[in-house]
């Protein structure tokens, strides 16, 4: 132990108890390590590899007011930098919104045409115009991006923007407050809410007693028909929650109610479908295995029934959906 | 109480209690797998660490002796460094050559409790500095050109958590 003259007491670690140190720092704190020398850079490397992503963007604040030039040149750096860094990312994202300009149309055609979009986990473009030539090219490129999870394209004037660059501040209840105010805040609202929101119509409950009557789920099926009838709102998603707690005398209104639903037009819509089918299962099963084969965007069903005599209560199901991710048989 | 003799890098014995060597994975594994028992006057000999440090260790153990088995919590997140016991961050108020020492016999004696300990504190250390000022505490030389530098500088500033 010839002490400190002899070079950084860092020097006698190996990289992986360095790396042990290293899990106990902030981020803020390895990005200073990672500029002290070239082996304690070379080993935060390593660690921004499972802890971190690159993301490449500006600062949305201040993107109003970005030269077109500024950003072509920012895609440049960034092409530069995933060429020469050694480091690997797990995830790289490009988020180059700006506001579109008349000859706009060229330099996305140069950004599209960079060797880092290969490696792009996240793509967020903002589209002066979506031109026939910009499209195909668009669509080339996207086809070659292997690593791509998320890909977010925006054709909006400035405007509109600005203001749902608010709207990105607010929370529901605000804007369901905004929405109230006038048309054209609502119409905003309800384009910006397709990309926030989903359109639920359930009370949060998986206890039995706390499901509602047959009555009010009827009222709400009616309300639900009539609202997705009408909206001028696209939503992202649909979930319909119509569990109820059924009655033994109620059956043939159960009976009425699957039978009302599964013929309106908004199940075709559906993301979401919990029923609770009451005693006599095997009376809608047809029906339904016929109704949900047909139900091209649902990923979850939710099936309840009372028990019964009946040992295979699901066997009269037959469901054919490739969109389905999730299925809950229940009693 | 049974003890063992325990041999330093530099050839001190050290006679200690066996539940107290036990502290360390890798002695409890010597003594299991070469069936050394207690009582016999065998010497585990530990050459990867000298008498001033395994002295340190040895007096860490015999305070955490009765401390619970540290779970494995192997999540890629960020850990705390705050909570550093008293008695800890006194014992740990060393050089920091002694302290670099103490997280390698820590790491090749196989002690958890004190690889982590000793790594918080040199994490501390690190925390809230410059790179300038890193360099500084730890002596670290700086062989980034200033291209280099400013390339480095550039990509963290883009690197964001997740």
């Amino acid at each position: 132990m010839d002490s400190c003259d002899a070079g950084s007491p860092f020097d006698k670690l190996p990289p992986e108890l360095i790396c042990t140190i290293c899990d106990y720092l902030d981020l803020e704190a390895l990005k200073a390590l990672s500029l002290t020398c070239h082996r304690l850079e070379q080993i935060c490397a390593n660690q921004c590899a499972h802890r971190f992503f690159l993301c490449i963007r500006e600062n949305r604040l201040a993107y109003y007011n970005y030269q077109l030039g500024t950003i072509a040149e920012k895609v440049e750096e960034a092409a530069i930098l995933l060429k020469t860094t050694k480091r690997r990312y797990r995830r790289v994202h490009l988020d180059v919104q700006y506001e579109p300009e008349a000859d706009s149309i060229e330099h996305m055609q140069a950004i599209l045409d960079k060797q880092l979009l290969q490696q792009l986990a996240v793509l967020k473009l903002d589209l002066p115009a979506l031109s026939g030539n910009l499209a195909v090219h668009l669509s080339d490129a996207v086809a070659k991006m292997d690593c791509l999870l998320e890909l977010d394209i925006c054709y909006r004037h400035q405007l509109t923007n600005l203001i749902f660059f608010i709207f990105d501040h607010l929370n529901l209840e605000s804007l369901k407050a905004v929405s109230l105010t006038c048309h054209r805040l609502e119409e905003m609202f309800a384009d910006y809410s397709a990309r926030r929101f989903v359109l639920s119509s359930r009370k949060k409950t998986n206890r039995k007693e706390d499901l509602p009557p047959l009555r009010n789920v009827l009222e709400t099926m009616e309300e639900a028909v009539t609202l997705l009838q009408r909206t001028k709102r696209s939503y992202r998603r649909f979930h319909l929650d119509v569990r109820c707690h059924p009655k033994p005398g109620s059956l043939d209104d159960v009976q009425a109610a699957h039978d009302k639903l599964l013929a309106t037009r908004l199940i075709q819509q559906l993301v979401v479908l919990k029923l609770d089918l009451g005693y006599e299962l095997h009376k809608i099963a047809v029906k339904l295995s016929g109704v949900v084969t047909k139900m091209e965007s649902l990923q979850v069903l939710y099936i309840g029934h009372e028990a019964t005599d009946n040992p295979y209560p699901f066997s009269q199901l037959s469901l054919v959906n490739r969109s389905l991710q999730k299925l809950l048989l229940s009693n | 109480m049974p003890t063992i003799k325990l041999q330093s890098s530099d050839g001190e014995i050290f006679d200690t209690d066996v539940q107290i060597a036990k502290c360390s994975g890798t002695i409890k594994t010597m003594l299991e797998d070469l069936g050394m028992d207690e009582g016999d006057d065998e010497v585990v000999p530990l050459p990867n660490v000298n008498s001033a440090i395994l002295r340190k260790v040895l007096q860490w153990a015999t305070f955490h002796k009765d401390d619970p088995i540290p779970v494995e919590d192997d999540d890629s997140k960020e850990k705390r460094t705050d909570d550093i016991s008293s008695w800890d961050a006194d014992f740990l108020k060393v050089d920091q050559g002694t302290l670099f020492e103490l997280i390698l016999a820590a790491n090749y004696l196989d002690i958890k409790g004190l690889l982590d300990v000793t790594c918080k504190t040199v994490a501390n250390m690190i925390k809230g500095k410059t790179p300038e000022e890193i360099r500084k505490t730890f002596n670290i030389k700086n062989d980034f050109t200033p291209a280099e530098e400013e390339q480095v500088r550039k990509e963290n500033e883009w690197c964001e958590e997740k």
